[in-house]
């Protein structure tokens, strides 16, 4: 299953058995920004916010980021949905799909 | 008879009318795979939902899935869902098949968000409001709970257990019809995720807006914001005024480990009827939603 940043950010913090106060003071960033990293789909954030809380976790930005083009939830429509899904899951669709005709 | 242009509501009583007829021993625990795939072989002879299984979706709850040939429907249903939880995302792509299948002919995927409501795409939100009438019908729903009722989580519970839905469904089904002014507040480290207020509290100024702008903090001397999640706090605490919107109010609050989330529901008084009050025209859900207070369930 890929980690969404969201996951990760929070996964990270956990780990550390730190605040949302702790880090987003040592990062750089407003709690509330954080707040909203780990628990919203934001846009895509900047490698300079990124920068700070990599540097808190001792992580690449590139780990932080999940590996994963996050949508902001307005416009996520259905095929966006499904690119967004792992080629896995996509695939089992697929699987069940020619199965509906055997 | 021809289905053309039903709508949610007429689809969702059309099934609870055939059950109350039929009247299964399990009359509101009844298998909802099973139901779409007997009922869809006799309506839809031409494109049938003929499957219903499960799949490691990877944090999608559900997909409506066409055969290559066009001619017959899956539902896939992620793994890992709490029974209740499942038995939503089935009506939630069930609806999906009866109300969007033209629209959508390459099938529909709802990603965990969608299914509990928090989406703001018609789509979903018209699925999920098709569940929710099909699983917890509103006459007896009202049955277990009045319209002026107060339940604690006890008592809503109780009723997630009768239709075999999850508890945050069966909060917010009860919202939409109670007479109270009531909201529901989901939250993690001291700030809301989402939240739902019934009418009553709604039209007196009584909502969180959590789809645009910062994030809404806790109010600081509520129990949820303290983290106070005693069996004292869950069965309700009252605090005056000045904790929960300026006004008296009684609070349930617990924390759910499986969803790293606080559920808390707060009772508010009734309002003082306003002279004005008639004449202003009242929003419907679709705006309500574009003002930002939160949606629905699992």
């Amino acid at each position: 299953m890929t980690e969404t940043i969201r996951e990760r950010i929070k996964a990270l913090r956990k780990k550390e058995k730190l605040t949302l106060d702790q880090v987003a003071e040592q990062a750089g960033l407003s709690k509330s920004y954080l707040w909203e990293l780990e628990n919203r789909d934001l846009p895509r954030p900047s490698a300079e916010k990124l920068g700070g809380l990599a540097r808190v976790f001792n992580v690449t930005i590139d780990y932080l980021q999940g590996g994963e083009q996050l949508e902001s939830a307005e416009d996520k429509a259905f095929f966006r949905e499904y690119q967004s899904m792992s080629p896995e899951a996509r695939a089992r669709l697929r699987r069940m799909a020619k199965a509906l005709d055997e | 008879m021809d289905f053309e242009g039903w709508g949610l509501q007429r689809w969702a009583n059309h099934f609870n009318q055939m059950l109350n007829k039929a009247n299964p021993p399990d009359r509101y625990r009844f298998d909802v795979g099973a139901l779409a795939i007997e009922t869809t072989r006799h309506m839809f002879p031409g494109d049938p939902i003929t499957k219903v299984e499960e799949d490691d979706l990877e944090g999608f709850a559900g997909a409506l899935v066409p055969a290559d040939s066009r001619k017959r429907w899956g539902i896939c249903y992620g793994k890992g869902q709490q029974p209740g939880r499942r038995r939503f995302t089935i009506a939630h792509e069930f609806g999906h098949y009866l109300l969007h299948r033209k629209k959508y002919p390459n099938g529909i995927h709802s990603s965990e968000a969608a299914v509990d409501g928090r989406t703001k795409l018609e789509v979903e939100r018209e699925a999920n409001e098709f569940a929710s009438w099909l699983l917890m019908p509103l006459d007896d729903f009202r049955k277990q709970i009045a319209p002026r009722d107060k339940p604690d989580f006890d008592a809503i519970g109780s009723c997630s257990d009768r239709y075999e839905v999850s508890l945050v469904a069966a909060v917010l089904r009860w919202l939409r019809y109670t007479e109270r002014r009531s909201i529901f507040v989901t939250s993690v480290d001291g700030y809301v995720k989402w939240a739902w207020s019934s009418d009553a509290a709604f039209k007196s100024g009584v909502f969180i807006r959590t789809s645009r702008g910062d994030p809404v903090e806790l109010p600081a001397g509520s129990a949820v914001r303290q983290e106070q999640f005693t069996p004292e706090t869950r069965s309700g605490v009252d605090h005056p005024v000045g904790v929960w919107f300026n006004q008296a109010a009684r609070e349930h609050s617990f924390w759910s480990d499986k969803y790293e989330t606080a559920y808390t529901l707060v009772h508010l008084a009734d309002a003082e009827p306003k002279l004005w009050a008639e004449g202003k025209p009242l929003e419907d859900t679709y705006e309500r939603f574009e003002r930002g207070s939160s949606e629905l369930p699992r």
